[in-house]
This record gives structure tokens, C-alpha cells and sequence, in this order.
């Protein structure tokens, strides 16, 4: 008798967790889990049978040249091109078919610093990606003007994103990609422009949010600076991601299973 | 709701873009009113049929028509001009990167274009007062009803228009196209009763005509509430049928661009 109330039990008790697993990500250690991912536009392969993962709390750096695949890849996570083979979890998310949980879950940075919106100034953009994020008003206003602060932004975010110059444009985006607070960071060539002090900085900001158990991907071209304090580093060559020699971690990474 | 937030903060950003063209919106207003002023001439020569007797019956009929299509006109073309915009400038992928469904965002995307067209007409209408243009009968429950159910259906249109735009980057000009036959055939500015039969039958397929025909008889004529009733009720299933379907088509878009990689592409 007391059988069909237990599945009964069991089953609600699956629907109720998975439904909830569904909101929070899996709860898996890996941030990022890319499993025989293969894309081409127009007819030329961009990326061919790319695996590779990236643990919760740890930076990884895929650099290559130009052309090699690395945007489109950045692209797959953030669920703006869709994978013609293979799955990509982010979060635990599946890219292809939990794209808005995907989405809730990542801050992203293109490389593309029209992104933008230019006859605006830096804080009204991020009040409106905030907006949409779902933030409130005042996290808004709080985190806007500690990421303005920290990326030394504070002598420009009045006026017009336009008056702007490119390294400031590109700090913005990061900004707009961390405003969020988000578990998954991905960087797309977020150094273009930057001097050295905004490299460092730059630097500092994504060490601490991966410090802070966030997953964080930073696809550029070959810059020591960076992968010096990346966790895993790989490289991408004619839409293959290979892994390189390890870097010195900053601290223990998790292993993958 | 996350709809009416998000839809705000892009009505919002797209005001402060607005204003940074500092202009453009006396333009629209004189620009609008201009364009009426031809009717309160032309109105003098109609003198036939409903317009018999009265030299500025027939203005009074273009006001309404004309400022009623002034509001919606940016509401179907607005929403693909924007994701145009937005494709042009290079944010539509980064939009396409938020948490946010879809549909959210084409709405957005005439948000600001609604409110501005709205605030055009009311200045424009209280401009046609000195010259002729009166509300002779009002029903303010019936206009405001018709004025939300048209603003639905007109979105959903601008919808379809923007997954052409993020399909294949193409929707203005076929959104245009299909507003200026829709214009023609319901009444904007003529009785649909002077369309040939065929064309009557057409215009039965317009949800503005629907619109138009309440509109004027809650402000022009003295009609009891039930002799709405069917208009409303045509109304109400074109916004529950267009609105849920051009979801559909504009999530379906964002998945071609997807699969083609081109939401970054114009």
C-alpha cells in the first residue's frame, strides 16, 4: 500500500530538486564543461571537436591567434551562436537547450566595444544592463560605482561612452560584465587597449572574482602577464583547443573528474 | 514583472538617446501638425455622404484616423527600425546575451517610439482645437480599450518585422509595405463604405479597421456601449492570436541567427 505513496514521494522529491538545481546550476565543480563542440559558419570550420573544462574558482586563459576560433567559442557560451555538434555546460546549463539559465549565469565581455551604447555615459549603461539583469536600483547604484572606482573609470563615466577612449571602452564592458555578480565571467580579448596599469588592474579585478569561487575565461591573444596567473591555459589552433604547460596557480586547483 | 522593467530601462536608454539629438522632437511635432492642417482645407471641399453639411466633419474624421495611425505606425516600424539599429551598432548580440526572453526585447524595442509618438499626438491634437477638430461624444473606456488592444496588435506586427531584421536584416521596408496597405484599406482617411466590394472584404481582415470604426464612433458619435461590442471582441482575438505567434517567430529568428552566427552580422 505504503509503495505508490513512496514513488509518489521520490518522484515529487526529484521534480522539486532538479527544478531547483535548474535555478542555482547543477552544484557541479565545473564552471565550465565543454564536450565535442564543432561550429562552422559559411561553410569553413571554426571549431573542431573542442573539449575542455574549466573548475569553479579558477581563471583559465585560451589564447591563440587571430581567426583561430576563439570568439565564435565565446559566442557558444554566452548562447549567441549554437553548436552544430557536441554539448557545452555553463553552470551546469546546457547551451543549446537552457539558454535563459545560461544566460542568467554568465557576465560576458565581447571583444566587440560597440557593444556599447555610445551616446550615453557609463554608468546609464550600466544602470540599463542592471535593469535587465534584474537588479535593484540601489545594488545598481552600488556596484556601478565600485567597478567605475575600481577600473578608474571615475573621470570619464559622466560623459558620453562615445568621448571615450578604446581601453576605456574595454574596462567598461568588463565592468558590465562583472555588474551582475555573476558565476561564470568570460572575457573575450579584454586587454585590447589597455595600458599597463589597465592591464594590472584588469588583472587584479578577475583573480579576486575567481577568488571569490567564480569561473572565469579569458580568450586573447598570448600575453605572459595573463597567463601567469591563469589556473589552466590552453591554446586554440584551426578550431582545436589544446592544453599547455601549466602556469603557476595561484592556488590549488580543483581536479577534474 | 521583468517585462514591464526591462521594457522601461530600454524605453528609458532609448529617451536619453533621444535627447542627445536635441531637435528631433519639435521636428516631429511640427512636422505632424503641418501635415493636418492640408486636411482642415481639404475638408471644405468634402461635402458627400457622412461629411454632407459640415465643413470640418471630414477633418474631424482624418484627426483621428491620422493621430490614431501616427501612434501606431512607430510601434509596427519602430520595433524593427530598433532591432535594425541595434544590429547596425553592434549591440544587438550583446542584447542577445542577456537574461532575458526574447519577446521582452521586441517589446522593448518600441517602447520609447510608443510613448514619444503619444505624447506628439496629444500636443498635436490640442494644436487642432483653434481650427476646427472637437471630441463631439466621448467614451473614455472604449478609446482607452481600443487604443491598448491595437497598441498589442501593432507590436506583434513590429515583431514579425524585427525576426525579419535579425533573420535575414531585412523588416522595415516590408513592415512599411504592409502598414500602408493596411492604411489604405480601413479607414485611415477615407470610409472603407468608398473601397471597392473587393477591397471592403479586405479591409474586413484589418484589425485597424476594427479600431478605427470604435474610435470614431467613441469620440465622433453618439453610439451606445454595446454597439462596441463586437469591434472590441475582433480586437481581442487579434491580440490574442498575433501576439503569442509573433513570440513564437521572433524566438524562432534569434535561433537562425544563432545557427548562422549572425546576430552580429549586418
Amino acid at each position: 500500500m505504503l509503495l505508490p505513496v513512496r514513488l509518489g514521494s521520490a518522484y515529487l522529491f526529484e521534480v522539486m530538486t532538479s527544478a531547483r538545481d535548474r535555478r542555482r546550476g547543477n552544484g557541479s565543480a565545473i564552471g565550465i564543461d565543454v564536450r565535442g563542440v564543432s561550429k562552422s559558419l559559411r561553410g569553413r570550420q571554426i571549431l573542431q571537436d573542442v573539449n575542455f573544462a574549466v573548475p569553479r574558482g579558477t581563471i583559465a586563459v585560451i589564447e591563440g591567434d587571430n581567426g583561430a576560433g576563439k570568439t565564435t567559442l565565446v559566442r557558444v557560451l554566452a548562447t549567441v551562436v549554437s553548436p552544430d555538434s557536441g554539448t557545452a555546460l555553463v553552470n551546469g546549463f546546457d547551451v543549446s537547450r537552457q539558454g535563459l539559465d545560461v544566460r542568467r549565469s554568465i557576465g560576458v565581455s565581447f571583444a566587440n566595444e560597440r557593444s556599447l551604447y555610445w551616446r550615453i555615459n557609463a554608468f546609464q549603461n550600466l544602470e540599463l544592463f542592471g535593469k535587465i539583469a534584474g537588479l535593484r536600483k540601489s545594488v545598481i547604484a552600488e556596484r556601478s560605482a565600485s567597478l567605475i572606482d575600481e577600473l578608474h573609470l571615475g573621470r570619464v563615466a559622466t560623459g558620453q561612452v562615445a568621448r571615450m577612449s578604446t581601453g576605456q571602452r574595454q574596462r567598461l564592458m568588463v565592468a558590465r560584465a562583472l555588474l551582475s555578480d555573476p558565476k561564470v565571467i568570460l572575457l573575450d580579448e579584454p586587454f585590447r587597449g589597455l595600458d599597463e596599469e589597465g592591464l594590472q588592474t584588469l588583472i587584479e579585478l578577475v583573480t579576486t572574482r575567481a577568488r571569490d569561487g567564480k569561473t572565469v575565461l579569458i580568450v586573447a591573444p598570448l600575453i605572459a602577464a595573463v597567463t601567469s596567473v591563469a589556473d589552466r591555459t590552453y591554446r586554440i589552433e584551426a578550431g582545436s583547443v589544446l592544453p599547455m604547460p601549466a602556469g603557476p596557480a595561484v592556488r590549488p586547483v580543483p581536479e577534474l573528474p | 514583472m521583468s517585462v514591464i522593467r526591462i521594457v522601461l530601462a530600454v524605453a528609458k536608454k532609448d529617451f536619453r538617446t533621444a535627447i542627445s539629438y536635441r531637435v528631433g522632437f519639435v521636428s516631429a511635432v511640427i512636422a505632424s501638425f503641418w501635415g493636418l492642417i492640408a486636411f482642415r482645407f481639404i475638408s471644405k471641399l468634402v461635402n458627400t455622404g457622412e461629411f454632407a453639411g459640415d465643413t470640418v466633419a471630414y477633418f474631424r474624421y482624418a484627426v483621428v484616423g491620422l493621430l490614431f495611425a501616427s501612434i501606431l505606425e512607430p510601434v509596427a516600424i519602430g520595433t524593427s527600425t530598433s532591432a535594425r539599429n541595434e544590429q547596425v551598432q553592434g549591440t544587438l548580440e550583446y542584447m542577445a546575451s542577456q537574461p532575458v526572453r526574447r519577446i521582452y526585447l521586441g517589446l522593448s524595442w518600441s517602447a520609447y517610439g510608443l510613448f514619444q509618438s503619444m505624447v506628439i499626438a496629444a500636443i498635436v491634437l490640442l494644436l487642432t482645437i483653434p481650427i476646427g477638430f472637437r471630441v463631439t461624444h466621448l467614451n473614455l473606456p472604449v478609446v482607452i480599450a481600443v487604443i491598448i488592444l491595437s497598441i498589442v496588435i501593432f507590436a506583434a506586427l513590429g515583431n514579425i518585422g524585427a525576426a525579419l531584421v535579425i533573420a535575414v536584416q531585412q523588416g522595415s521596408v516590408i513592415v512599411a509595405g504592409a502598414l500602408s496597405i493596411i492604411g489604405v484599406i480601413s479607414g485611415a482617411l477615407f470610409p472603407v463604405s468608398e473601397l471597392p466590394s473587393w477591397l471592403q472584404a479586405l479591409s474586413r481582415l484589418s484589425p485597424l479597421t476594427y479600431a478605427l470604426d470604435a474610435l470614431r464612433s467613441a469620440t465622433l458619435a453618439n453610439q451606445p456601449a454595446t454597439s462596441f461590442t463586437e469591434d472590441l471582441l475582433v480586437l481581442v482575438g487579434f491580440a490574442l492570436v498575433t501576439l503569442p505567434v509573433s513570440a513564437w517567430v521572433l524566438e524562432r529568428s534569434f535561433r537562425v541567427a544563432q545557427r548562422r552566427g549572425t546576430l552580429s552580422t549586418f
